[in-house]
């Protein structure tokens, strides 16, 4: 089955309800303009005609032979000479209602039928015994009908303000051996792919930044910090400060900062080891620990936009 | 204690919900829709207040205790913040079906009966005497109840929102791209 634009869908809908509603619950001396204008609505929607047309291609309904039975004295009173068939007995009434429509005395030969002979009786007989088990038929057929052709809803998060951070407290600060550089920058490119924001020395510091400054700086924009231990790294200085420094911004920022080791070899630093820590043996076991293990979480899927824009 | 004998009567009540059960409402303060995930237990508190105002008390429901308890009595408009009981949130769509169906299902089998017992205590009766005389003829012609109303079918507009706060889903309008309440918490959330 097609697809339906929603707007349409929910605008049938909208409008069927209404004439459906119209002449079922109003008074019944609005009976013939609301019959009227609810069939004239059948004939012309679309989304109604998805339901009645195919059942017309599939079964062809004889109004006026149903009117024979039903005006027939051997009748049996309870019979409404309707066929077995659900989707047949669906199309006669729809049928009948057509054809009552064009026949102002339709309604009055029905309840002659039924021993009604107070208009407002044969009125409330039609709409109770043809007309509202068709409604309510064609509102169950409407509603399989529009689940099946209606795309999708599309879902958005809502995240409450306290959940979002400011942007320059959420980096993730990539320590590491010169000699591990090839490797890190795997990991800072596969961090920025998912929308994260990675601090590297060498793209983040640029060509004149104090060095000490530089990286404070990285540690206080940062949300984690993750050392590579791989055999490269030895306790030396340079690194030690910037342990200091991820040890320090732990005590200020408590659990919206966090120490990652992913050690590759070698062994690892006594500071490092009250803070999480993984032994990893390539890089997508080291990247999937270290999502693990940030404050920080990738955002909602979306289309790229390259896909989406001309 | 009430010693009035209490009439019982069992109705089954429905109402329709869109392909991922998701209820239509509409805020009570700035009218706009939004939609909830229908609770089991909620049926009997979007009623309640309709049959108040006739004198009727809902008893039992087939929901649990568990059901119940899960159905918060407040909620909050996704839009305005506005915060009311859970059954100011209903769409006048709604409460049209909800007056018709307690018409049909609950009065109008009342004041059957309620015209009944008259004709058939007042019946024929003729008083006379002296210069006055009354006669008192009554029969009464049940009518034809009216069509049992339908509800739906409604139809899957309007976008998801996951809330994170509370971990549950609603729908809010398509074209809304604002920060919403929570209808659940009141916290205000930033949509993603």
């Amino acid at each position: 089955m097609n697809q339906l634009p929603k707007e349409q869908v929910v605008k049938s809908l909208r409008l069927f309800k209404s004439r459906r509603d119209d002449l079922l619950h109003e008074d019944i001396d609005t009976f013939e303009p609301n019959f009227k204008r609810f069939c004239d609505f059948c004939q012309k929607d679309s989304l109604v005609q998805s339901v009645i047309t195919p059942l017309e291609a599939l079964y062809t309904t004889d109004v006026q032979s149903w009117w024979k039975k039903i005006q027939s004295d051997d009748r049996d009173e309870m019979d409404l000479c309707f066929p077995e068939d659900p989707d047949e007995e669906f199309l006669l009434r729809y049928a009948i209602m057509a054809d009552a429509v064009q026949q102002s005395d339709a309604g009055m030969r029905f309840g002659l039928a039924l021993r009604k002979w107070k208009a407002s009786e044969w009125k409330e007989m039609f709409r109770n015994l043809i007309i509202r088990p068709f409604a309510d038929e064609l509102s169950h057929r409407l509603g399989d009908v529009i689940d099946l052709a209606t795309p999708e809803e599309r879902s958005m998060q809502a995240v409450p303000l306290k959940y979002i951070p400011k942007s320059n407290e959420v980096r993730i600060f990539l320590s590491h051996k010169s000699q591990d550089k090839p490797m890190v920058k795997r990991y800072y490119q596969a961090l920025a792919d998912l929308g994260l924001s990675p601090w590297l020395d060498e793209p983040d510091m640029p060509a004149g930044t104090n060095l000490e400054r530089g990286i404070l700086q990285g540690f206080e924009e940062s949300c984690a910090a993750v050392f590579f231990i791989t055999e490269n790294f030895k306790d030396e200085n340079f690194l030690a400060t910037e342990v200091d420094y991820a040890v320090m911004q732990k005590r200020k920022k408590g659990k919206k900062f966090t120490i990652i080791t992913l050690r590759y070899g070698g062994n690892i630093p006594e500071l490092l080891k009250p803070y999480t820590w993984a032994t990893v043996s390539n890089d997508l076991e080291g990247f999937h620990e270290l999502l693990r293990a940030l404050p920080v979480q990738a955002g909602p899927i979306r289309w790229k936009s390259s896909i989406v824009e001309d | 204690m009430d010693d009035q004998p209490r009439s019982i009567n069992t109705f089954q009540f429905s109402y329709s919900l869109d392909r991922k059960n998701f209820f239509r409402r509409a805020c009570p303060k700035c009218g706009l829709e939004f939609k909830t995930k229908a609770e089991p237990g909620e049926i009997a508190s979007i009623l309640q207040p309709t049959f108040r105002q006739m004198g009727l008390e809902i008893g039992e429901t087939p929901e649990s205790d568990e059901d119940h308890d899960n159905v918060k009595s407040c909620l909050i408009c996704p839009y305005c913040g506005e915060q009311s009981e859970t059954c100011d949130f209903l769409t006048l769509d709604f409460k049209r079906y909800l007056e018709r169906f307690v018409y049909r299902e609950v009065m109008l089998p009342q004041i059957n009966s309620m015209f009944e017992g008259l004709a058939d205590s007042i019946g024929h009766q003729k008083s006379g005497g002296g210069f006055l005389s009354i006669e008192l003829s009554m029969e009464f012609n049940r009518s034809i109840n009216p069509p049992r109303p339908i509800s739906g079918p409604e139809p899957p507009d309007m976008k998801i929102v996951n809330l994170l706060c509370c971990n549950k889903e609603i729908k809010i309008l398509e074209n809304w791209n604002c920060g919403i309440y929570c209808p659940y918490c009141t916290s205000i959330e930033v949509l993603r």
